[in-house]
């Protein structure tokens, strides 16, 4: 386990930066004490809340790195009241200009196509969604056809510079933008499948059309069609509450799916058909609240306790 | 033969009402010419290359105005000079009048097919073809028309294929591109708000949050006294429909919810007055709990306990109703809605963030889209959507601009017909369009021929299928092809090939992107031939023709 463990200081949301030439990964932290950052995989962390200069100390609700970190070194993060944005690796950050009430970021999308778009989305508690196309330079609420505003999950697709679609999960469902965020429809779910706390695209989206949702009580389900219809991922899937879902492309050329509920960590190699448990041996603690993955065979977890460690993968 | 009847007169003041009843066969020709003259009017609007009518409006003063849609001609027609054929004429207007208000378009394919049925109907029946079994018949051959309408029927989405159909609507292509992508983005239920532009183009936006039209009670209450608007956080909501005009109930109940820990309240009534408005508005009391008060309940209709029921689901309040013995004394705080923020101005107030259960706020949403399914009018629709508008945080705007003053009007009213009938095409799926998707019901209508024994029977068998191939011979005649060449080749190519008139070539309709909405083709099926039907059973027509004071005619 990393260095950063206290007693009752949960873990409200970790980042990974994408690889990086000749150096490890970089991760940062969000937790009720703070802002924390890691420039060895999470293996050492430091505190750079004070580089918000902010007069109180806030949870740090929400973290996130730009896919393009090597060139813009962005990194971005969300406090109850505030957002800020950093283009020095962390080093200076800049407070963003949201509208009054000021909201609570609760997480963070960035493009996968940022270095182009400059596009940012920030879910909120109360107040939906913020986005902006100028690399968080102006902000526009953004929450045309949601039915509430209490953001739970946002998911990009992989070619939203294309297709310019995005998912978010509310409490009253899962809703999709085709548009870059400019409006949203509500995804066609069975009823009683509310509220959404997680999403995810296929990494082949484009072609197979294929989202994943994490529910309250009828565990993951799949759409294989832009989610029109939708159908439960069968007994062997994860029933717990999935609090984040990753997808990711496996050797084969297939992509396997990644669950991480409060008290386990699944894994399916082959699209969510067949699911086994990620790590066999670990003692898997029982308040998980914050996922990143660190490597395709690395996830890096946060607790309601405060700690930070890796899994490794079988 | 003729006859006047006199109403007996026992005030001198009273106006006298003559009849006039009209047997047949005179009574058939003054329903035939009234149909016919209808159709004639409106038949060459149909198509994608429709022709226009122009409206004398001299007498109002006002310029002539170029009209194509059938529904809108005929209500600019109460009446016609003919007197007998007039009953004609009012026959297609209720159809016509009915196919708009349901399908919101299809009004000039009802009248074609209403046109042609009760031509060949008079024919047969002249030949001495029963009518009320005729009648019989035509009317049971529509379920073999539905069934393969059902049959061609698919559901449309995507931005591409909703202007498409747009455009094979309204025959506009930049207001087509418009409507595909709002369509796109709003949904079948979105509500979409067509309004005057103030350019020429045509501009759209989508405006979030919930509004409701309905205003601050006082200036005072405002905290921007230039635009009269206050906005408040997190406050407490009271929805109702009281009449608060006593400060005994209204301090109590103040107390009530700052204790709640409330520090501004939203109070949705049907008026503050008096004494109590005067209490609301005192510096000292705002201070301590800002209040805004909306002026929203008429007490006529069952639109307010609708917006009463709407806006306690989006908050969780409970709607405190005078028809239910509730007093503003009684209001507990756990009565009480909330939201994260609402504004409001004179004319308009807003709840953003309404805290209400978001599963019961879902499940009541989805009772209006079903609602919305169901209503067969347009009104009630209109006022579902407006619904459905508010509670899912938002409505698109569509601004219609033309080049002349004059045309933005019959622009704003394209604009909304297309939308009526992308949002039943949304709902109710598409065919093929131009005419093709009827041409695929004439081999189920041919084998019921081969097999029909009654010369009424096959009367109406063959009545139908002369009327399906009405439509696309229409299209084909506008723009100056061979009608029965058209509709010969396309049943050639095949099902689902029609004549595309701007290539003027037979092509595959659904490919080419030239849909209807099922809805509004099959509303208008249903009325022609239905009305058609019944005009063939009309034996006898009563005309008044009013008369003051006993004076001669």
């Amino acid at each position: 386990m990393s260095n950063l463990q206290q007693a009752m200081d949960p873990v409200y949301s970790l980042a990974v930066s994408p690889a990086l030439h000749g150096r490890p990964r970089m991760c940062l932290a969000g937790k009720n004490s703070g802002l924390f950052l890691s420039d060895d995989a999470a293996i050492s962390w430091t505190s750079i809340y004070d580089r918000l200069k902010l007069d109180a100390l806030v949870p740090v609700l929400a973290a996130a790195f730009s896919p393009d970190y090597e060139g813009d070194h962005s990194l971005f993060t969300g406090v109850a009241g505030n957002a800020f944005l950093s283009e020095s690796g962390g080093e200076r950050w800049r407070g963003l200009a949201l509208a009054s009430p000021l909201p609570t970021i609760s997480s963070i999308i960035v493009s996968p196509a940022y270095a182009q778009d400059g596009f940012l989305l920030y879910g909120t508690v109360e107040d939906g969604l913020f986005a902006s196309y100028d690399r968080g330079m102006h902000w526009q609420s953004r929450n045309f056809g949601l039915m509430d505003l209490n953001v739970l999950c946002l998911a990009a697709s992989p070619d939203y510079s294309n297709d310019g679609t995005l998912l978010v999960g509310t409490e009253t469902g899962l809703f999709r933008s085709k548009n870059n965020a400019r409006a949203w429809r509500e995804v066609n779910l069975p009823f009683d499948y509310e509220p959404i706390f997680s999403s995810a695209f296929s990494p082949f989206y484009a072609a197979d059309e294929t989202i994943f949702a994490g529910t309250e009580s009828h565990g993951l389900i799949v759409s294989h069609d832009r989610g029109k219809t939708w159908a439960e991922l069968g007994s062997s899937a994860p029933q717990d509450v999935v609090i984040s879902l990753f997808s990711l492309t496996t050797p084969q050329g297939g992509f396997g799916l990644v669950a991480v509920a409060e008290n386990q960590v699944y894994y399916s190699p082959d699209a969510g058909a067949h699911w086994q448990l990620w790590n066999h041996t670990a003692t898997i603690p029982q308040d998980i609240s914050a996922a990143a993955l660190l490597e395709s065979n690395q996830i890096l977890l946060g607790t309601g306790s405060g700690a930070i460690f890796t899994l490794p993968a079988d | 033969m003729e006859y006047l009847l006199n109403k007996p007169q026992s005030d001198p003041r009273h106006t006298a009402y003559q009849k006039q009843i009209v047997f047949q066969p005179d009574s058939g020709r003054a329903i035939f010419r009234g149909v016919n003259q209808v159709a004639d009017l409106i038949r060459p609007t149909y198509g994608p290359l429709p022709h226009t009518v122009v409206n004398d409006r001299g007498f109002l003063n006002k310029d002539p105005e170029i009209l194509d849609s059938g529904g809108t001609i005929i209500r600019r027609i109460p009446k016609i000079s003919d007197p007998t054929a007039n009953l004609g004429v009012m026959l297609m207007r209720e159809m016509l009048k009915t196919v708009q208000d349901k399908a919101g378009d299809g009004t000039a394919l009802a009248a074609i097919l209403c046109q042609k049925v009760f031509n060949e109907g008079f024919r047969a029946i002249a030949g001495g073809v029963n009518a009320m079994r005729l009648r019989s018949y035509l009317e049971s051959g529509l379920k073999s028309i539905f069934n393969d309408l059902d049959r061609q029927t698919q559901s449309i989405e995507g931005e591409e294929a909703l202007a498409a159909l747009a455009l094979s609507i309204c025959d506009d292509p930049p207001m087509a591109r418009v409507l595909g992508e709002i369509f796109d983005t709003i949904g079948e239920y979105g509500r979409l708000e067509v309004r005057t532009g103030s350019s020429r183009n045509l501009t759209h936006d989508y405006y979030e949050g919930m509004y409701w039209d309905d205003g601050l009670i006082s200036r005072e209450m405002a905290t921007d006294p230039v635009k009269m608007l206050v906005e408040l956080e997190n406050p407490a909501i009271l929805v109702s429909d009281l009449e608060v005009d006593q400060p005994d109930e209204l301090v109590p109940f103040m107390d009530k919810v700052l204790r709640s820990g409330a520090t501004s309240l939203l109070m949705i009534t049907r008026g503050i007055t008096g004494q109590a408005l005067v209490v609301l508005n005192h510096p000292q009391n705002q201070a301590r709990l800002r209040v805004a008060g909306i002026k929203t309940i008429d007490p006529i209709g069952l639109a307010p306990m609708q917006k009463v029921e709407d806006l306690a689901l989006l908050t969780g309040g409970r709607p405190i109703l005078v028809g239910s013995g509730d007093k503003l004394s009684a209001v507990k705080a756990e009565d009480l809605g909330h939201a994260r923020r609402v504004w409001a101005d004179k004319n308009n107030f807003g709840i953003i963030g309404g805290k209400g259960s978001p599963r019961e706020l879902r499940a009541h949403i989805n009772s209006l889209r079903q609602a919305y399914r169901q209503a067969s009018i347009y009104d009630d629709r209109l006022e579902i959507q407006k619904r459905i508008g508010r509670l899912t945080c938002g409505s698109a705007a569509l601004f219609v601009g033309a080049e002349a003053r004059g045309q933005i009007d019959a622009r704003k009213e394209l604009a909304e017909r297309t939308a009526e009938a992308l949002h039943v095409a949304m709902i109710g799926g598409t065919i093929p369009g131009g005419g093709s998707a009827l041409l695929a019901c004439l081999p189920a209508l041919q084998k019921w021929l081969k097999r029909a024994e009654e010369p009424e029977e096959r009367a109406a068998a063959r009545i139908l299928i002369s009327a399906l191939q009405e439509p696309m011979q229409v299209i084909a005649a506008s723009s100056g092809y061979q009608p029965g060449l058209a509709v010969e080749l396309a049943q050639l190519a095949g099902e689902g090939h029609g004549f595309d008139a701007r290539s003027q070539k037979i092509v595959s309709m659904r490919a080419e992107g030239i849909l209807d909405p099922a809805v509004v083709i099959k509303t208008a099926v249903q009325a022609g031939i239905s009305t058609a039907a019944l005009a063939l059973t009309t034996d006898t027509l009563v005309l008044a023709n009013r008369r003051y004071d006993n004076t001669p005619s």
